[in-house]
């Protein structure tokens, strides 16, 4: 997802546009939540992430003590299938758990499930359920945005629909209601089966059984995160109390790392709270089967999290658990206290003061002085986030690829590395970024070595490939442009200043480009490039963007045309070559059942990213956690949505933090 | 009894006395070159002070810098060739190949103010920098006081329902609060500098207007007023000729202390991000880049260069400008033209 919260969006969207925006951030943003899973996918080569990771020795952990952090905002809410908010997921993570999980890595396991399989993989694609679709008529809202009305949840629509329809025209779909239909006639691309462990019991003591999870996922139906669920989702159901069968559309290679870790609540809450009431603020506690639950909440201030004393979980529960028996079967921290502090320099003066015992997403040169004091220690993990130049592929002359090449050339990713994030976030020197390493190549570093070349600064080059782009379509240099990023970053401003000088030097005395900045304020931005006006302009869109585990968000996001006035085709990028090269490597069986196959096939779509140039990659994050010295085994999470719990105790990584004071 | 009948005489008046006497004063026509009008009158005294003449050598030094500090070129011709700064203000160093120059390099020969977070040499910056931040003062106060004159002067001079409604429109400006106002307009149009113009130029006429309405009340119940216009002078003749320009002494006053105001305000939006691009060589936007300084990590030193010179700078012009102002204000002082001694009087 964007840096900055996408809930953000709603004050300049429609609805329909924010939940199709979201829906497109939620690759990531899904990734990054609570254990996504993964079958077949699990990771396979997954290199940790998590640079300089400290380990704990179970005989020195000691119990007790409260874990005092601070967030940047507010929750939207608790109520996970109506949240849009990176920084939410912070507290929703503590709460609540899914039938898989993750580790660091992005390596998958089973969690609140013993186990689960891969039953089945068909090829089956959106046209096979034509006949169990059915046919409802499109409407238009008072701002003319046109939508299909039904009040069931759209699983399938068929492809067979109008490109551009109009109200009252008909539409065929396949909804919630068909979609048992065609699954009971064996119609659909894949079959995951789960069995739960028995005896897990929730915050409220209700035993956790298989009708809960399907309760849980249809309270997913018609939510926020719905549009992020369904372009995959077909069918889930229980069979009998302890088995889930979960059905994928078509066969996808991420299907389980999408779909397996969404968060089980009991009963009491999916039969009662209406969707978007959990919430402390609408007078319900948030439930789940979480290792902490919600004890305290102040709106706008804090919010404190118990251990949760009756927490299930046990390592001798799971097979995959190889560390000592003495480690721990829950977090040893008896509270968390969570404070909303906005602004990061005040998180920074709050862990100085000791009113804080963790923080993160501080500046560059504050991690810095905090890397090189004795008081604090600094936690980084390459992390899920990336910044990306578009450029406008659609406008005379960013059309040439040559021509986009030689620009990409006089990016100095070193440069922007070293001297403005002082080596904290590194050169993008190919799309992907080493988190999702293991599922996006089948040898990171040697692609890296492979496909350098196209990312490097170098001048020179950049002079040849715009003197033939010159011989190839009509331009003169120095061709004028204008460069547009968010004003509320400093960094990333600094970055596009250095872009633009870059670009606008001359070369062998000839100047190619003449780059001016222009910059605006952040939902002023955003709301521009999501709009369907942005990609005729000519101008060059510099952002950051967020992905996670699947190495599909790192192409798709930004190349793919379904995203287009989404995020984050804002230029309106249809290369055809590519976008069947991302299908390869996403869907069908073959994929599906090989990721060797997988990982090959994403190693042609970066290669051919960087061939296409539509969009230039800038640098890949890092994640850095900050501690005080009481606290003993911390290790940050590659994304910051599981910062918090991921600390806490996960058994995968055997990572758990205790206080020391 | 005379025999001069029908004659007056007046006796005890010996008018030698009159004419032989010592003077009273030291006047006489031989000693003076005739009246000296009050404006070279204000401008003996006003280069008598010495601390606005400082202000006047400060701005005049701060702005000739600034404008030969990089050559200017309009439409593609080199109008000004002199180089002051030692670089292009935006141009970052450590992009150049073998530079050795960082980001906030503390002050050295090469670099006399140091280097900012991108690696720009600050002396060049703020030399620079001076072309936004001291024109737009002078554009500023260029445009409010002119039309605030104009504006005033009418509403003064006819009085009645039209004082009324202008009035009443100064006061709905008045309601706003200036740099709230400013602040609102650049973020409707955006920053830039004829934005900030505008921005700073829509509150600031009104405070002009209020000025001169009142002066120009005053001042059209004199003689010479009425006598231009019993001779038919027309109204604009009889404002701007006979009115106005005896009117201008406090409107002077309050522009030369204005322009320091307005360089203040263009820097605090500078400072929240709202002026100009944030890489502009401007000196509000150059604090506002270097703000994260000021809170370090532990064991973390502050660059102090980064805010001293350009916030040195808007302190010098600022204090330089208001030097001025205070001198003009002595030397306009109409309370105390009043006192000066008149020639003739006894």
């Amino acid at each position: 997802m964007t840096d900055n919260k996408p809930q953000g969006l709603s004050s300049v969207l429609s609805r329909r546009n924010l939940m199709q925006a979201v829906a497109g951030l939620g690759v990531a943003s899904m990734a990054g939540c609570s254990g996504l899973n993964g079958g077949g996918d699990g990771g396979g080569g997954a290199v940790d992430p998590v640079q300089d990771r400290v380990t704990v020795d179970p005989e020195n952990i000691q119990e007790g003590g409260t874990f005092k952090t601070a967030i940047g905002a507010n929750p939207d809410t608790f109520d996970f299938p109506e949240s849009s908010s990176a920084t939410a997921s912070i507290l929703h993570n503590l709460l609540f758990e899914g039938m898989v999980t993750t580790s660091a890595s992005g390596e998958l396991y089973p969690w609140l499930a013993e186990s689960y399989e891969q039953v089945d993989v068909q090829d089956v694609s959106a046209g096979d359920y034509t006949d169990y679709m059915t046919t409802v008529s499109y409407a238009e809202t008072d701002d003319g945005a046109v939508y299909i009305d039904t009040e069931k949840q759209i699983v399938v629509e068929s492809p067979d629909n109008p490109d551009s329809p109009s109200a009252g025209d008909e539409a065929q779909v396949l909804t919630v209601d068909e979609a048992g239909d065609a699954v009971a006639d064996g119609t659909y691309g894949m079959h995951f089966q789960f069995q739960l462990h028995e005896g897990i019991q929730f915050h409220n003591d209700e035993e956790l059984t298989a009708p809960n999870v399907v309760a849980s996922y249809g309270r997913i139906e018609n939510s926020t995160l719905s549009g992020q669920v369904f372009d995959s989702l077909l069918h889930i159901s229980a069979d009998g109390d302890y088995t889930v069968d979960l059905y994928v559309q078509e066969p996808d290679a991420a299907a389980i790392r999408e779909l397996g870790g969404l968060p089980v609540y009991p009963s009491e809450i999916t039969d009662n709270v209406p969707l978007g009431n959990m919430d402390p603020r609408q007078g319900n506690t948030p439930l789940g089967t979480g290792m902490f639950e919600l004890a305290e909440f102040q709106n706008e201030e804090y919010a404190l999290f118990a251990k949760n004393d009756n927490y299930w979980f046990d390592t001798e529960m799971k097979d995959w658990f190889d560390g000592p028996s003495e480690f721990p079967n829950g977090p040893v921290v008896d509270e968390v206290d969570i404070a909303i502090i906005s602004s990061d320099s005040q998180r920074a003066g709050a862990l100085q003061s000791g009113e804080i015992d963790m923080t993160f997403g501080l500046t560059a040169s504050t991690l810095t002085n905090y890397r090189e004091s004795e008081d604090y220690r600094t936690a980084p993990t390459n992390g899920a986030g990336y910044t990306f130049l578009q450029f406008p592929v659609e406008v005379e002359p960013w059309t040439n690829a040559k021509l986009r090449r030689a620009a990409n050339k006089l990016i100095p990713r070193q440069s922007i590395s070293e001297n403005i994030f002082q080596g904290w976030e590194k050169p993008a020197w190919v799309p992907l970024p080493p988190l999702a390493a293991g599922t996006g190549s089948t040898d990171y570093e040697a692609m890296v070595e492979d496909l350098k070349s196209y990312n490097t600064y170098e001048p020179e080059a950049a002079a040849e490939l715009a003197d033939e782009a010159a011989g190839e379509i009509d331009v003169e240099f120095p061709i004028e442009v204008t460069l547009e990023t968010n004003s509320d970053n400093d960094d990333r401003v600094r970055t596009v200043e250095l872009i633009a000088e870059s670009m606008s030097q001359e070369i062998n005395g000839t100047q190619y480009f003449d780059v001016s900045v222009n910059t605006k304020e952040f939902l002023t931005f955003v709301s521009q490039l999501l709009s369907q006006d942005y990609w005729d302009q000519g101008k060059l869109a510099f952002i950051g963007l967020s992905g996670g585990f699947n190495p599909h968000g790192y192409a798709k996001s930004v190349h793919s045309p379904e995203n287009f006035a989404q995020c984050c085709n804002f230029q309106n990028i249809d290369f055809p070559e590519l976008n069947e090269a991302m299908r390869q490597a996403r869907y069908g069986v073959e994929v599906a059942q090989d990721p060797q196959l997988r990982r090959e096939r994403y190693e042609e779509v970066w290669e051919l990213i960087l061939e296409l140039n539509g969009n230039s990659y800038g640098t890949h994050s890092t994640l850095v956690g900050v501690v005080n010295n009481d606290v003993k085994g911390f290790n940050t999470y590659p994304s910051t949505q599981d910062i918090v719990g991921y600390a806490m105790y996960n058994p995968t990584d055997q990572q758990i933090t205790y206080l020391d004071r | 009894m005379s025999t001069e009948r029908g004659r007056i005489r007046v006796t005890g008046f010996d008018t030698d006395r009159v004419t032989e006497r010592d003077d009273l004063s030291d006047w006489s026509e031989a000693t003076t070159g005739g009246t000296e009008s009050r404006w070279r009158r204000a401008l003996r005294r006003f280069r008598h002070n010495r601390v606005a003449m400082l202000g006047v050598y400060v701005v005049a030094a701060m702005a000739l810098l600034s404008f030969f500090a990089r050559p200017v070129t309009i439409a593609g011709i080199t109008v000004q060739p002199f180089s002051i700064a030692p670089y292009d203000p935006s141009t970052i160093l450590y992009l150049e190949p073998g530079s050795t120059v960082g980001r906030y390099d503390p002050p050295t020969l090469a670099h006399p103010m140091g280097t900012d977070a991108s690696g720009r040499d600050l002396f060049s910056r703020v030399l620079v920098g001076g072309r936004l931040s001291i024109s737009i003062g002078f554009v500023v106060v260029g445009i409010t006081a002119t039309f605030g004159l104009a504006y005033g002067a009418v509403a003064g001079y006819y009085g009645g329902w039209v004082d009324e409604i202008l009035m009443r429109f100064v006061d709905v400006i008045f309601a706003f609060p200036g740099l709230v106002l400013a602040l609102v307009i650049v973020a409707l149009l955006g920053g830039g500098y004829w934005p900030l113009v505008i921005a700073f130029s829509v509150p600031g006429w009104a405070g002009y207007a209020r000025l001169i309405r009142g002066e120009i009340l005053s001042v059209k119940e004199n003689e010479y007023v009425l006598a231009a216009q019993a001779l038919g002078a027309r109204d604009r003749s009889v404002i701007f000729r006979h009115i106005v320009p005896n009117a201008m002494a406090p409107l002077i006053v309050q522009a030369s202390l204005s322009i320091g105001t307005v360089v203040i305000g263009v820097a605090a939006l500078g400072f929240l991000g709202l002026g100009f691009e944030p890489g502009t060589p401007e000196w509000g936007t150059m604090l506002d880049q270097t703000r994260e300084t000021l809170i370090q990590g532990p064991g973390g030193s502050i660059p102090w260069w980064a805010t001293v010179f350009p916030g040195g700078a808007i302190f010098l012009f600022v204090m330089a400008m208001n030097m001025i102002g205070d001198g003009v204000n002595d030397a306009l002082d109409a309370q105390e033209v009043g006192n000066v001694g008149q020639g003739g009087g006894g």
